[in-house]
């Protein structure tokens, strides 16, 4: 186990937290969206603790945080009635590659292409991995939220109102 | 209490010219304060249907969005809008309230209009202060995640705190992102070497990393990616190029920031 989980659990809920009052996320879903971000965080830690940190390992890391988060993200729409985005990109901020994406330019700045290209396939890995993951969570949720579903909600609405004339 | 307008009566030209606007209020309010795209289309197809016209188009890209609305007369009316895309979701929560609100008590497409310009109008929800300070804890926590020690957690803050606030300063009277980027990333890496200086954080690399992460552009990237894997890669490939810019230009503040120091930052990492 990680020598300091406190520490990360604490700085992964700062980190969520912080970016969701800078997205002016609602007050109260702004805690949500925090514990969120701890909870996808504390998956990714246990993931690299206990099966591995070899480079090949870090797309099923980041896809199981996807996956975490984006159910987390659409319990919490629900309960707090407003979209899943304003959960899931304030709270999937711990493990997103824009430290990666900066670091790239840099090195190539620098003229080290060697860690510019570790830096671009974290950024096109992990990117890839956390939407997958977000998107499978979602196609999970998907029940009720279709086209099909919404039209037959305004036919019986329509019904409704002709009833009521 | 005011006629309304249901599926079943026909829509004339000027009932069609009102809707119009009323649409283009709707996705661009949604686009604007980064409610995904496919989303907001849907919304916006929907709240047209139930007011009763036969077709709508929505084009949108990055940064601009037309939308046509057709009746069964063929009588059609285009309007197109151009929006800056930032996060802002608690314009969004509250526009989604206001369409369910709609679907389940109608109202005229008049206070329809008058309503999303409230939403429009109406004042952040938390003040620039407490943006700051989630920005603080933001690059703290973040500095740590990355790999730092936790006595990087408190430079990498308050660096990444000022780097936004002069970002946010540059941005609205040089109006370029790009070089408010520059100057922001600057200042951050100006902040980080004063703080090695001083003695105060572990490691210099993994302060400015940290530091950068309020002005990094992940979530961009990440949210240009989502469109383009839901099939709307006219925009997203707009939203990965605006957040590799972002990249770019946080590269070159940094550099010439170790530059003026004659720092190698590589020899931290």
């Amino acid at each position: 186990m990680q020598d300091n989980l406190l520490l990360h659990l604490l700085t992964s809920f700062m980190a969520s937290f912080g970016f969701a009052l800078y997205f002016n996320v609602p007050r109260r879903a702004a805690l949500a969206a925090g514990f969120t971000g701890m909870a996808g965080w504390f998956v990714n830690i246990l993931f690299s603790t206990f099966v591995g940190t070899e480079p090949a390992l870090d797309f099923v890391a980041n896809l199981l945080t996807g996956v975490v988060t984006g159910i987390l993200a659409q319990l919490f729409s629900k309960k707090h009635k407003a979209p899943p985005v304003i959960f899931y990109l304030a709270s999937i901020i711990p493990p997103v590659p824009g430290g990666s994406a900066y670091m790239l330019f840099y090195s190539i700045g620098i003229a080290r292409f060697d860690i510019a290209a570790t830096y671009l396939r974290s950024v096109l890995v992990i990117t890839t991995a956390l939407l997958l993951g977000i998107l499978l969570a979602s196609y999970l949720f998907r029940e009720g939220r279709g086209y099909k579903h919404q039209f037959k909600k305004l036919e019986r609405q329509r019904a409704r109102r002709e009833s009521q004339k | 209490m005011t006629e309304l307008t249901t599926d079943n009566q026909s829509t004339d030209y000027h009932h069609l010219r009102k809707l119009t606007e009323a649409c283009t209020l709707l996705v661009t309010l949604l686009l604007e304060n980064g409610d995904e795209i496919r989303n907001s289309e849907a919304t916006t197809r929907l709240f047209a249907i139930f007011y009763g016209v036969k077709d709508i188009q929505i084009f949108s890209t990055g940064s601009l969005v037309a939308v046509t609305l057709r009746n069964e007369y063929e009588d059609e009316v285009t309007r197109s809008v151009r929006y800056d895309r930032t996060n802002n979701f608690d314009k969004v929560t509250s526009t989604h309230n206001l369409v369910d609100k709609i679907a389940n008590n109608p109202i005229s497409v008049d206070e329809a209009i008058e309503k999303f310009r409230e939403i429009n109008n109406q004042e952040v929800y938390f003040s620039g202060g407490k943006r700051y300070f989630g920005m603080f804890l933001a690059n703290g926590g973040l500095a740590f995640i990355s790999g730092g020690t936790w006595h990087d957690i408190l430079p990498a803050g308050i660096a990444g705190m000022f780097g936004i606030i002069v970002t946010d300063f540059f941005s609205e009277y040089i109006e370029s992102d790009f070089f408010a980027e520059i100057a922001g990333s600057f200042v951050i890496g100006l902040f980080a070497y004063l703080f090695f200086i001083l003695g105060i954080g572990n490691n210099l690399f993994w302060v400015i990393y940290g530091g950068i992460m309020g002005l990094a552009p992940g979530s961009t990237i990440l949210a240009g990616f989502r469109e383009v894997f839901t099939n709307q890669s006219n925009s997203g490939v707009i939203i990965i190029v605006r957040g590799l810019v972002t990249a770019i230009a946080i590269a070159i503040g940094i550099l010439s920031a170790m530059l003026l120091f004659g720092v190698r930052l590589t020899d931290w990492m």
